[in-house]
C-alpha cells in the first residue's frame, strides 16, 4: 500500500494512545488493533498495554513506511523545492 | 492407523507445503485422516486474535486434536468429539471433526506422553492416516510416530554442501539399525555374559549428559567387569549427549569391543549434539568396534527440500526472497542419502504419499 | 491442610538477568519452600543432568529473549522430554521478553513476563490462583492529619495567631447569613435517608427556597433545573448503574507508592457529567489515585442556594447537588479519600454540611483566598468560613487551607498568612486544617526569579517555612507543578512526576496531581491523559524511594525570609481594626498583587 495524502508525510508511523472501555487485557488488544483496521491501516501492532479495571491504556501504531520502503515525503519535498 | 511426523528444520523449509500436500493426497484417495501438531508454531500470529493463523485446509470428516481457543479462529467448522484434558496456553486440547471445510489451526500437546495419550484417543476414531505436525525448535515428541517426514532447505543453511551434509547425517542417524533389547526398562543398564550366564545391571535413571557422567559409568563397567574379554551390551539411558559417549569411550571403549550399545531412539539421538557430530560419534563408535543399535524403529521416509531462502539486504535493511536453482538441492542431498528427497512444488503431492505411505 | 514445600531449580541463562530469580529465590524461601539456584550460562543440557540427579518441583528459568534464544529454550525442553523429566517437573520461562503464548510455543508449562510479582511466582508454585488484591496491593483510606499536634513551632507568630482568631471571633458574634441560615437548615431538617428513598420534604424545600436566589428557588418550588443544565435520563441512569456493576467487579486498585510515608495522591474531577467524572475516577482508582477532589462550577460559589437533580452540562465543574454527590460516592472503591471543596463561595458552610452528610472525607476552606480571589465578599465569607469549619469539626471533616492567590500574583508570604489565619482559626474551633501551599511557577516566581536556576528550591523554601511555623499536615497543590506543565504529554507527566518526587522527598502527606492535558485549554481533559500522570508520578517515586532530592542554599535563605515576612504580615493584620478589614486594605494581597476583595453576597451580613 502507497501511503497517499497527508499520510505520505508520515515520517515512518503514526501512533494512537486512548484509553479504550473494555473487560480484559485479550479485549483491549483485540479492539486496539480492529480500531487501527477500521482505520484503514494494515501494517499495525500494539506498542503499548496495560489494563486495569475499566479498560485499557493502549498505544497503538501504524507503520507508513518501514526502513527500506520507498518514503513518498521525499518526493513531495524536492517536488515542492522544483515548483517553489 | 499410520503415524506420520513433519518436522521442518528452520523457518521457510516448507513444512506447511509439505503438510498440505500430504492432505491434499488423502483426501483425493479419499482417506481418513487424522491431525494434532506439537504445541504450536509462532510463525504466523494474527496480531488482531493473538492467535495462530489458520494454515491447514481441511474436508469434511477429518478428525482433529487441538486446543479449543484455535476453534475459534479456524474457518473449518468443527464439531467437538470429546476434551482430552491435556491443558495448553490455548485451552485444554480436544477431538473434533471437521462438519464443514476450510481452513484450520491446529495447536496440540507439546510434551512426548501427552502426544501419546492424543494419539491412542484419535486412535479410536479409526482414521488411515495421523498427521503430526512439528513445531520448530521443538523435536522430542515426534518420538511417538511411526514415521517422520523432513522439511528442510535453503532457509536452513543456504550453502548446498553444507546443507547435504547435515541433511546426509540426519539421515545416518535414523539408519541405525533397529534391534529389541531383552535386558532393562528404559532406564536401561549394563549386562555381559560369563560362559552362559548373563550378569545385568540395571542403571538408576541417572542420566548420560555430561562427561562425568560418561566417566563415572566408564569407572564403574570397568569396576565390574571381569580381566578377560567378555560379550555384552549396553541399554543407554532414554537421553544422551554425544560429550558423555565419548568420555565413556575414551575410557572404557577398547573393554567394549564387540559390545551392542542401544539408544533409544533417532530422535533422542538427534538431541545429543548437532546432527554431524552425533553422526561423527557414531562412526567413531562403529570403528571401535562396537555396535550401535536403536530399541524404538522411527524411520525417516522422505526429506522434501525448498530453495527458497530470505536474504538480508544492509542498504534496505529488509529481506528479499531468494531461490537456489531448481533441483539443485534434490540433486546434492538425493546423492548422499537413500531415502527419497524431494521439492514437493515440483514432485507434487502424488509421488510424496507413494514415497511416504507406499500404498 | 499440610504445608507443601516445593522444591525449585532457578536457572539463570544469562549473567544480566540474574537479580530477577535472586528476588524470586528469596520470596520462595521467604514462603517456606527449598531453593536452588544454578550458575549462569549452564548449556541445556547441563540443567538437565542436574534435573536428573535433584529432582525438582519446578524448574524456573530466566533469559532475556534475543536472536537464538528460541533455540536454545526449545531444545532445553526437548532435553527434559526426551530425558522423561516433564511428568514431575513443571517447566518456567521468565524474562522481559516472555509473554505466555511464546512460553508454550517453546513447550514450557508457563511464562512470567515483564512485571510479573514475587508473590505471583510464590502463588504459582504453591498452585493456588494468585489475587493482586491480597498480595499488597490492598488500600486502606489513611487520615492525613493523623499524628499533627498543631503545636506552632515559632513563638511570635503562635502568639500573633492567637490574637487575630480571637478578634475575628469576636468580630463574628451575632453575625448571621443566608449562607449560615441554609447550612443550619441543610444540618437539621434535611435528612439523607429520606432523601435516599427519594422522599421530597415540602417543608424543607420550601424554607429552603426561601434562603436562595432565583434559580434553585425555582428549583425548590417548581422543579426547574438550572438552564445550562440537564437532568440524565431514566435510561441514562440504568446504563449507568449497569456500568458500574460491571466495572467495579473487576475493580482492583493500585498503589502509585513505592516506599510507605510518600504522599497520597488526589486528583481532580469536574468534566461537567458526573456520568463522565464516574469513569476517570474508575480509571484513576485503577491507576492507584487515592483520592478524589470533586469540582464544581464557578457559577456554584455565585449563587445562593442548591439546585438538586442528577444533572449534566457541558461546561467546566460538575455541579454539587445531593443525587451529583450520592452517585460519584456510589462509584467510589472503598478505599478512595473523597473531597468536596467547600472553600470560596456563597454556600460554603452548607457544602460542607452536604459532604459530611453524603460520607465525603475532607473538604476546603479558605476565608482569604475565597474573598481575594474567588469574588466572595471578605465580611460574608468570613462568617461563611467561621460556620463552614465548625460542620467541618461536627461532620469530623478535615479540610485543606488553599493558596491559590497566589496565582493571581499575591506574593506566598501573604498567601500563607492568610492560610495560617484560617489554619489557626480552624485550630481553636478543634478542626484538623491541612496546610495547602502552591508547587507552582506563579508570578511570583516569574517576576522575582527564584525559578530561573530549579523549581526544587522555592518550593523546599515554602515547605521548610512551614515546618518552622506550626506542626500540620502538608498538602501541595494544586495541582503540583501548576504553570509549568504545557501541552506536550512527555513534558506535562514529567514535571508532574518531578514535583511529586520534590513532596516526597519533602515527606509531604499529600499532592494533588494534574493530568497531562492540564495546559490544553480547547476543551476536556481525557482519561488517557489522567493515566499518564499516574504512571509518570509512580515512576518518580519508584525512582527516589527513600533517596532525597537536595536543595541548593537559597532555599533555607528564602525559607527564612519567608517567615520573617509572614510574621510581618501577620503583625499589620493584628493591628488592623479587623480581619474583613486586613482583607479589604490588601494586608493579605493588594490589588497591586492581583488580589481584588470580593463582591458576592455583599450586604448580606446581618447582625442577629
Amino acid at each position: 500500500m502507497v501511503a497517499q495524502g497527508v499520510l505520505s508525510r508520515i515520517m515512518d508511523a503514526l501512533d494512537l494512545e486512548t484509553f479504550l472501555v473494555c473487560s480484559s487485557e485479550e479485549e483491549g488488544k483485540e479492539l486496539a488493533i480492529r480500531l487501527m483496521k477500521s482505520l484503514g491501516f494494515q501494517d499495525v501492532d500494539l506498542v503499548f498495554i496495560r489494563f486495569g479495571g475499566p479498560g485499557a491504556r493502549i498505544r497503538v501504531r501504524a507503520y507508513i513506511y518501514r526502513p527500506g520502503q520507498d518514503y513518498a515525503w521525499v518526493r513531495q519535498i524536492d517536488d515542492g523545492e522544483k515548483r517553489g | 492407523m499410520k503415524t506420520i511426523g513433519i518436522a521442518g528444520t528452520a523457518k521457510n523449509t516448507g513444512k506447511t507445503t509439505t503438510a498440505s500436500a500430504l492432505l491434499r493426497e488423502a483426501y483425493r484417495r479419499q482417506r481418513r485422516i487424522a491431525i494434532t501438531s506439537i504445541g504450536y508454531d509462532g510463525e504466523e500470529w494474527d496480531n488482531i486474535t493473538g492467535l495462530p493463523k489458520p494454515r491447514l485446509p481441511v474436508q469434511r470428516g477429518t478428525i482433529v486434536a487441538t486446543a479449543r481457543k484455535c476453534l475459534a479462529v479456524s474457518s473449518a467448522n468443527i464439531r467437538i468429539l470429546e476434551d482430552t484434558s491435556i491443558t495448553s496456553a490455548l485451552g485444554s486440547i480436544v477431538i473434533g471433526e471437521v462438519v464443514d471445510p476450510g481452513l484450520v489451526v491446529i495447536a496440540g500437546p507439546n510434551k512426548s506422553v501427552e502426544v501419546g495419550r492424543v494419539k491412542n484417543a484419535l486412535a479410536r476414531y479409526r482414521p488411515d492416516l495421523l498427521m503430526v505436525d512439528g513445531a520448530l525448535n521443538r523435536i522430542a515428541p515426534m518420538v511417538e510416530v511411526d514415521g517422520l517426514i523432513l522439511a528442510t532447505g535453503a532457509a536452513r543453511i543456504v550453502d548446498p554442501h553444507r546443507l547435504a551434509r547435515e541433511t546426509e547425517s540426519i539421515a545416518r542417524i535414523f539408519e541405525l539399525p533397529y534391534r529389541s533389547p531383552t535386558f532393562f526398562s528404559d532406564n536401561g543398564g549394563v549386562a555381559w555374559r560369563i560362559g552362559e550366564r548373563w550378569v545385568s545391571l540395571p542403571f538408576s535413571g541417572a542420566q548420560l549428559l555430561t562427561t562425568e557422567d560418561g566417566e563415572s559409568l566408564a569407572k564403574e563397567v570397568i569396576d565390574f567387569l571381569p580381566q578377560e574379554h567378555v560379550e555384552g551390551t549396553i541399554q543407554l539411558p532414554p537421553l544422551v549427549t554425544t560429550k558423555a559417549i565419548r568420555s565413556l569411550l575414551t575410557a572404557a571403549g577398547t573393554r567394549l569391543k564387540q559390545w551392542s550399545l542401544y539408544f533409544r531412539d533417532p530422535i533422542s539421538l538427534l538431541l545429543s549434539d548437532l546432527p554431524e557430530e552425533t553422526y561423527f560419534m557414531l562412526e567413531q563408535m562403529k570403528s571401535m568396534g562396537l555396535r550401535p543399535f536403536v530399541r524404538k524403529n522411527l524411520p525417516l521416509l522422505v526429506v522434501t527440500v525448498n530453495p527458497f531462502y530470505p536474504e538480508y539486504d544492509p542498504g534496505s535493511q529488509t529481506y528479499h526472497a531468494r531461490f537456489l536453482p531448481s533441483g539443485l538441492l534434490e540433486g546434492r542431498i538425493g546423492r548422499k542419502v537413500r531415502i527419497p528427497v524431494m521439492d514437493v512444488k515440483r514432485k507434487g503431492a502424488r509421488s510424496l504419499w507413494r514415497k511416504t505411505m507406499g500404498f | 491442610m499440610a504445608f507443601e514445600r516445593r522444591k525449585i531449580l532457578l536457572v539463570p541463562l544469562d549473567p544480566v538477568h540474574d537479580i530477577g530469580l535472586k528476588m524470586i529465590r528469596r520470596g520462595l524461601e521467604q514462603a517456606g519452600h527449598q531453593t536452588l539456584l544454578l550458575p549462569p550460562d549452564l548449556p541445556p543440557e547441563e540443567i538437565v543432568s542436574i534435573m536428573g540427579k535433584e529432582h525438582p518441583d519446578h524448574v524456573m528459568i530466566s533469559r532475556t529473549l534475543g536472536y537464538g534464544v528460541g533455540e536454545v529454550l526449545g531444545r532445553f525442553v526437548d532435553l527434559a522430554d526426551a530425558a522423561g523429566l516433564r511428568d514431575k517437573t513443571t517447566l518456567v520461562v521468565g524474562g522481559m521478553a516472555v509473554r505466555p503464548e511464546l512460553a508454550a510455543e517453546l513447550g514450557f508449562d508457563a511464562g512470567f513476563g515483564p512485571g510479573t510479582s514475587v508473590e505471583e511466582v510464590v502463588a504459582f508454585v504453591e498452585g493456588r490462583p494468585y489475587q493482586p488484591d491480597l498480595a499488597g496491593a490492598k488500600k486502606q483510606k489513611k487520615d492525613i492529619t493523623a499524628g499533627y499536634a498543631y503545636d506552632f513551632r515559632h513563638g511570635a507568630i503562635g502568639n500573633l495567631l492567637e490574637k487575630i482568631v480571637t478578634d475575628i471571633l469576636t468580630w463574628d458574634e451575632g453575625k448571621i447569613s443566608p449562607g449560615i441560615l441554609r447550612s443550619r437548615l441543610r444540618d437539621e431538617s434535611w435528612d439523607v435517608e429520606s432523601f435516599r428513598q427519594g422522599k421530597v420534604s415540602r417543608e424543607f424545600s420550601e424554607a429552603y427556597a426561601q434562603l436562595c436566589d432565583p434559580v434553585p428557588q425555582a428549583f425548590h418550588r417548581k422543579g426547574e433545573v438550572h438552564p445550562k443544565t440537564r437532568r440524565q435520563t431514566d435510561q441514562e441512569i440504568a446504563r449507568l448503574e449497569d456500568y458500574l456493576t460491571k466495572t467495579k467487579s473487576r475493580m482492583s486498585v493500585s498503589k502509585v507508592q513505592h516506599v510507605e510515608g510518600q504522599p497520597k495522591v488526589f486528583i481532580q474531577y469536574g468534566t461537567g457529567c458526573p456520568f463522565m467524572d464516574i469513569a476517570h475516577i474508575k480509571v484513576c482508582e485503577a491507576w492507584g489515585a487515592d483520592g478524589v477532589v470533586h469540582f464544581d462550577p464557578s457559577w456554584g460559589a455565585r449563587t445562593e442556594g442548591f439546585i438538586g437533580g442528577f444533572l449534566t452540562h457541558q461546561e467546566d465543574g460538575s455541579v454539587i447537588t445531593p443525587e451529583n454527590l450520592s452517585w460519584i460516592k456510589a462509584a467510589l472503591e472503598p478505599s478512595t479519600l473523597w473531597q468536596v471543596r467547600a472553600h470560596r463561595g456563597l454556600n460554603t458552610a452548607e457544602t460542607v454540611v452536604l459532604a459530611g452528610k453524603l460520607g465525603a472525607d475532607l473538604t476546603k476552606i479558605n476565608i482569604a483566598y475565597g474573598s481575594l480571589a474567588a469574588g466572595t465578599d471578605p465580611a460574608r465569607l468570613t462568617v461563611d468560613g467561621i460556620e463552614a469549619i465548625r460542620m467541618a469539626v461536627k461532620y469530623k471533616l478535615p479540610f485543606d487551607v488553599v493558596t491559590n492567590e497566589e496565582l493571581a500574583g499575591v506574593p506566598a508570604h501573604k498567601a500563607f498568612a492568610g492560610m495560617l489565619i484560617v489554619t489557626a482559626l480552624g485550630r481553636r474551633l478543634g478542626a484538623r486544617p491541612i496546610l495547602q501551599p502552591l508547587f507552582s511557577y506563579s508570578p511570583e516566581v516569574m517576576i522575582g526569579g527564584q525559578m530561573i536556576d530549579n523549581y526544587i528550591d522555592f518550593n523546599a523554601a515554602k515547605i521548610e517555612a512551614l515546618r518552622s511555623i506550626i506542626d500540620a499536615p502538608l498538602w501541595p497543590g494544586a495541582p503540583i507543578g501548576f504553570l509549568t506543565q504545557t501541552e506536550d504529554r512527555v513534558q506535562s507527566s514529567m514535571t508532574t512526576s518531578l514535583h511529586a518526587a520534590l513532596a516526597a522527598a519533602l515527606r509531604v502527606d499529600a499532592i494533588s496531581i494534574a493530568s497531562s492535558d492540564e495546559a490544553y485549554s480547547g476543551g476536556p481533559i481525557i482519561a488517557a491523559s489522567r493515566v499518564d500522570t499516574l504512571q509518570a508520578v509512580a515512576e518518580g517515586f519508584r525512582f527516589f524511594g527513600e533517596g532525597r532530592i537536595a536543595p541548593t542554599s537559597h532555599a533555607q535563605r528564602w525559607a527564612d525570609e519567608m517567615v520573617d515576612k509572614i510574621e510581618a504580615v501577620l503583625k499589620e493584620v493584628a493591628q488592623a481594626p479587623s480581619f474583613v478589614e486586613a482583607l479589604y486594605a490588601g494586608l493579605l494581597g493588594s490589588k497591586e498583587e492581583g488580589a481584588y476583595p470580593g463582591r458576592g453576597g455583599r450586604g448580606t451580613v446581618t447582625e442577629k
